[in-house]
């Protein structure tokens, strides 16, 4: 079965109940809370789909279909999101602590206001009060 | 020499520096000795004043040798890009001019301009066509890409924010431009508070974060100078276009205020609301990993995951708080002065 791997651009640090990612090819960022702190490190750990859903479904409380639909939405997030892409290594899974407790759904917020900047190339595209701002785009 | 285009690039820029007189600063930045060769003319009276606060006496060698000159003002044949327009990329890095041994940038500047590194023999350049033509962010903030690139080499973390405090700690104030980051720096001139950086600084973690001053320089939209009458008589750039950003050098008439280095206690995230008092309340790491991770990413030449870690460790480090800057601005140096004192 499928795994999941975070992209190679994408990096990540957590924080109490928050995991604040990164994809530096695009600039987006994104605030994880909720079980997503959860579903994103059981995907990076190497878990396959159906694993990370019976692991969220054994940790915690809550409707196990719930869960499960939640999780494969979430997870399809995750990769339209271009933090998470599909592989096929059979490497052993990493082992992720998880604490107990209701199941909270996923929550994934995306800011987009950094992507401009990434991406600004300072020769054709930096107005005249320099960075960072941009040249208004052309209609 | 080797065939490398960016190492026949590096060399052909050096010869032509070569025929320049030059006037030679040493400089303490971050601990580190910077000895820049300003060929004489106008990038040294440009270049040198955001720098006057951390120069030091002429020294044994140098961890950095970078050369500085213009064209215009020395009469030097100009460098011509040996790549094509559409070779600059994003952070002004120069396609096929980086590898491991040199860094290769545009600054963002609007004339032609370039800077390179050469890791192995620790020597650098800085060539623009016409100094004078300088944008006020060019003449704030010299060499900004090559020193972020060269601290970052040198286990120092470059950020985009400020930093005011006291000799025993200070904050990093840091967000995205529009933040207020500078005027909150900028006003804290008018306090008891000493002023390491509006806009750019360098931190270092050996083994407690500390921030390092890189610029006195200061700039700040024209309206906004109602709210900072100390800065009024000191505007350097008045007579340039109505468009630019007031460019402050500050080495001068606040000597006394400028620090050059201090330990840092806290992170503070400022926010302009316009309405009500100016408060000063816990904010979360992960807010603050947003805030200054992601300003200062947009500004490294090379590198989003290092610094991406680095600030995660500084804001795990250091307690983080927001600023919302309400109508009584007047108060907000005090608000970071309780802060630290209560941090003591």
């Amino acid at each position: 079965m499928g795994t999941f791997q975070p992209k190679s651009s994408v990096v990540h640090e957590k924080f109490d109940d928050e995991t604040v990612t990164v994809n530096l090819e695009t600039g987006c960022y994104f605030s994880l809370r909720g079980s997503a702190d959860a579903i994103w490190m059981l995907a990076a750990a190497g878990l396959p789909r159906n694993q990370i859903v019976s692991r969220l479904c054994a940790t915690y409380d809550g409707d196990a279909g719930e869960i499960e639909s939640t999780t494969n939405e979430f997870l399809d997030r995750l990769v339209e999101e271009s933090l998470l892409e599909h592989t096929s290594r059979n490497a052993p899974a990493a082992d992720v602590a998880l604490e107990g407790g209701p199941f909270v759904p996923p929550l994934l917020q995306k800011y987009t206001d950094m992507e401009e900047l990434l991406q600004l190339d300072p020769v054709h595209e930096v107005d005249h009060m320099g960075w960072p701002n941009a040249k208004p785009r052309e209609a | 020499m080797t065939d490398a285009p960016a190492a026949r690039f590096f060399e052909d820029a050096m010869a032509t520096f070569a025929a320049c007189r030059t006037i030679v600063h040493d400089y303490d930045i971050a601990g580190q000795t910077l000895r820049v060769e300003f060929a004489e003319g106008v990038t040294e009276r440009m270049f040198a004043r955001a720098l006057a606060h951390i120069e030091t006496q002429r020294g044994a060698e140098p961890d950095l040798t970078v050369a500085v000159w213009d064209s215009d003002s020395t009469a030097t044949k100009p460098l011509r890009a040996a790549w094509g327009i559409d070779d600059y990329g994003p952070s002004g890095l120069i396609a096929g001019f980086n590898d491991a041994r040199y860094f290769a940038v545009s600054p963002y500047s609007p004339i032609p301009a370039f800077g390179m590194l050469d890791r192995e023999t620790q020597r650098g350049f800085y060539w623009v066509r016409n100094a004078a033509e300088l944008p006020y962010w060019e003449r704030g903030a010299p060499l900004r890409p090559l020193l972020h690139e060269w601290l970052s080499n040198h286990g120092r973390v470059p950020v985009h924010g400020g930093a005011v405090g006291y000799a025993d700690g200070g904050v990093l104030l840091s967000g995205a431009g529009g933040s207020g980051k500078s005027n909150v720096s900028l006003a804290c001139l008018a306090s008891d508070l000493l002023y390491a950086s509006d806009d750019f600084c360098a931190l270092s973690n050996d083994p407690d974060w500390r921030v390092h001053s890189l610029y006195c320089s200061g700039k700040m939209l024209p309206p906004d100078i109602r709210r900072h009458p100390h800065l009024d008589p000191h505007v350097s750039n008045r007579d340039r276009p109505d468009d630019e950003k007031w460019l402050f050098f500050l080495q001068e008439p606040f000597r006394a205020r400028m620090v050059r280095t201090m330990p840092l206690k806290a992170i503070v995230l400022p926010r302009v609301v316009g309405t009500g008092a100016s408060v000063i309340a816990p904010e979360s790491k992960a807010v603050a990993q947003r805030a200054v991770a992601m300003s200062t990413i947009a500004l490294s030449p090379a590198g989003g995951a290092p610094v991406f870690a680095s600030i995660a460790s500084l804001v795990r480090a250091l307690p983080c708080y927001a600023l919302r800057i309400g109508e009584d601005f007047e108060n907000v140096p005090r608000l970071i002065g309780d802060l630290l004192r209560g941090l003591s």
